[in-house]
């Protein structure tokens, strides 16, 4: 008996302590997520290390439910799984019903006012063809980057380059044509501004759900409305501790400026970053800036998430051809972001949560880019 | 054939690691004095050079 009990008593053992280690992995990564806001606080202030710990709740609340807003769209766009796609106007209401009374209140405080120009919608547009071949947009390469997902690695460099590409050519493309940001608060008011965007969302909502598809969810279970609260809290947050809402692309274009300047190329003439203000971020530290604070704690967050469920380092087998595709799809999405003042966090997310007119525009052009993305995709012989 | 890579996570976070003391050693020195409150709200704008969402030079007109 004990012959025929032991393989299983064994396969029992390994599973346990396979468990043990991921648990005792995530705790580790916890520990290094508390010290790294102990470590933060004492270099650069008590501001740089709460954002720090909001950092680490969006990673952790995007790797744990698999909040993907490239694949929320592309899921409805393929097989009409509206669930994905409305979870994220649930984000956004969420954040916009604390952030609107917030900056009627606080014109100190800054929405993410993007100016209505030929940039934003070229941007728009091809950032969100680019996402769909990248399989990710700024918060998804960033945290499956985080978690350790090969293809989001080799994507990350490519798009931290392209955003600070984008940024140094940002004032030629401005010339093209802009009109100033318009933001509703100014326009409308906070209560009008509420009614006009929450009546919007809940009409594109319903038109979602009137039109799904009969296939079972991508997301099971009630995780993501969970994650597209816990999003919308934590990017509200965000704007009362940092001044400005949840953005993503900025801080990587910094990293991106900042390798150039250590390899001996001199950006003080640029028309961007020659300005003084981003002069002087350029020379102090990266953890000084807000964006790329919250931008490391995404990181760990998702990386702590993904150890705790043991889904860290996922297998993936590309071929050569759709390796590059994702590379040069990085590329397009840093630089695209650039021109479009924001991702699907800076502009469609926090810009439509903070009532600018931008990210509704940048919504509307950067899900016509999805629609080619997708065919792009299977095109490439990408899944879905 | 799909492979998992796990040296990966390591060599990027060890590179994450590298880079943040690299640019901590060649910034300005941080000036204690100078940091801005905890909370912004209530407090002033943000202190920092920028958002995505920012033009290099934003029209005043809303």
């Amino acid at each position: 008996m004990a012959g025929t009990l032991n393989p299983s008593f064994r396969a029992a053992a390994v599973q346990t302590t396979g468990l043990g280690l991921r648990r005792l992995t995530g705790s580790l990564l916890i520990c290094l997520g508390l010290a790294g806001f102990a470590a933060i606080t004492w270099l650069v202030g008590w501001r740089q290390g709460l954002l720090w710990l909001i950092g680490l709740g969006y990673g952790v609340l995007l790797a744990a439910a698999a909040f993907g807003f490239t694949t929320g769209w592309r899921v409805w766009i393929t097989r009409r799984d509206p669930k994905g796609f409305c979870a994220q106007f649930v984000g956004i209401a969420v954040a916009m019903l604390i952030s609107v009374p917030l900056l009627a209140a606080q014109p100190m405080l800054q929405g993410a006012d993007g100016p209505l120009s030929i940039s934003l919608l070229v941007g728009a547009f091809v950032f969100g063809a680019a996402m769909q071949v990248a399989d990710g947009c700024g918060s998804g390469t960033l945290y499956k980057a985080g978690l350790g997902h090969p293809v989001s690695l080799a994507v990350l460099p490519a798009f931290v380059f392209g955003s600070f590409l984008g940024a140094a050519q940002i004032p030629a493309w401005l010339s093209l044509g802009a009109l100033p940001p318009v933001n509703l608060v100014q326009r409308l008011g906070a209560p009008e501004t509420l009614v006009v965007q929450l009546s919007a969302l809940a009409l594109l909502a319903a038109l979602l759900w009137r039109f799904r598809g009969t296939q079972p969810s991508r997301w099971r279970g009630q995780a993501v409305w969970w994650a597209a609260v816990g999003l919308g809290l934590l990017a509200a947050a965000n704007l009362a501790v940092a001044g400005q809402p949840w953005g993503i692309v900025y801080g990587l274009g910094l990293w991106g400026a900042k390798i150039v300047q250590a390899l001996g190329i001199d950006l003080s003439h640029n028309a961007f970053w020659g300005l003084p203000a981003q002069q002087a971020q350029l020379h102090a530290t990266v953890l000084a800036d807000n964006t790329s604070v919250t931008d490391l704690g995404l990181l760990l967050g998702a990386l702590v998430a993904a150890s705790w469920k043991g889904k860290a380092g996922p297998a993936v087998g590309l071929p050569a051809r759709q390796w590059l595709a994702s590379v040069i799809a990085g590329l397009l999405l840093g630089y695209s972001s650039r021109l479009a003042f924001g991702c699907n966090i800076g502009a469609y997310f926090s810009g439509i949560a903070t009532g600018s007119l931008h990210g509704w525009v940048w919504f509307a052009c950067a899900f016509a880019g999805s629609l080619v993305g997708v065919r792009l995709r299977h095109r490439l012989g990408m899944a879905d | 054939m799909k492979r998992r890579l796990p040296w990966l996570i390591a060599l990027f976070w060890a590179a994450v690691v590298v880079l943040l003391a690299l640019d901590w050693r060649a910034s300005t020195p941080h000036d204690r004095f100078a940091e801005p409150p905890p909370l912004a709200l209530s407090n002033g704008p943000a202190a920092d050079a920028g958002h995505c969402s920012l033009a290099p030079a934003t029209p005043s007109s809303r």
